[in-house]
């Protein structure tokens, strides 16, 4: 018989709870002193020793997600660096940042990794392999102030065109960059369209 | 549309590399302003950072879907 998961690891988890069965991820461990160890942790060990996670069920929303009385809960982990020092690789290390993480979500909400009937992760090493992000970077280069507006990706080619004719960028490394707005695509068709057909796929002719 | 009948193009007046959300959205707005588009992308679901995937034991959930980052 499958374990009523989310009686399993709902019923101690205090103030969570109210959180939980909004649409906005709840985060998990991200009192203000944690961030500043973590980022220290992750740049001297290559990830933090308590993690600060965002935490997501989505099957309260949507129940076709996972099985009947079980649910599926999305953390997104920080802090985890791309190159781990020394001989160390993500192949054999991602283990113990799965421990890591859930080790954090237990410690607020009890249960919750005994009410884990299976799992899947991401290591930074594996969205590069098998999503093509480099370096693991979810953003295609950091969303910082240097790197904004006409500075994205560098100063001078902040209008969605590069050097090279016809070949202008549509990701999240041009701006307004990541977080699923769809701008940069929608921006690049603009500039694309406003420089139009010919010019575009028919230098030649 | 059916996709399997349809005879594969070769010459595209855009071709968007990569199928992600973004990738997508462009191609859509450039169809959208008359331009034929063809997009491409190795991985057998379109979406990039933002799909859904199934995990045994039949779970689905998206590597980031649900605030995803790309």
């Amino acid at each position: 018989m499958q374990p009523d998961v989310h009686e399993l690891f709902t019923r101690n988890a205090g103030d969570l709870l109210d959180h939980w069965f909004e649409t906005d991820p709840v985060t998990v461990n991200g009192k203000a002193g944690v961030w500043g160890h973590a980022f220290a942790d992750a740049r001297l060990t290559g990830m933090s020793r308590n993690p600060i996670v965002e935490m997501l069920i989505p099957s309260t929303l949507d129940s076709s997600l996972a099985q009947k009385g079980a649910h599926v809960a999305s953390l997104f982990c920080q802090h985890f660096a791309y190159k781990l020092p020394g001989d160390r690789d993500w192949r054999q290390e991602k283990t113990r940042a799965e421990d890591l993480n859930f080790a954090t979500v237990e410690s607020y909400a009890p249960n919750f990794r005994a009410s884990i009937l299976g799992h899947s992760s991401l290591s930074p090493l594996d969205l590069e392999e098998k999503l093509g992000l480099a370096g693991g970077d979810i953003f295609h280069g950091t969303l910082g102030l240097d790197q904004l507006w006409a500075a994205r990706p560098v100063l001078g080619y902040g209008d969605y065109r590069t050097p090279l004719k016809s070949l202008y960028l549509c990701g999240v490394g041009a701006h307004p960059g990541g977080e699923v707005s769809g701008l940069p695509g929608h921006n690049a068709a603009r500039e694309i369209l406003r420089d139009g057909v010919n010019r575009v796929s028919r230098p030649n002719r | 549309m059916d996709i399997s009948r349809s005879t594969p193009k070769t010459r595209f007046d855009m071709v968007i590399s990569g199928g992600s959300h973004n990738g997508l959205t462009c191609a859509c707005y450039l169809a959208k302003g008359g331009l034929s588009v063809g997009v491409f992308e190795p991985r057998s679901i379109l979406g990039g950072t933002v799909v859904t995937e199934e995990f045994p034991p039949a779970f689905a959930t998206p590597p980031r879907a649900t605030r995803s980052p790309c």
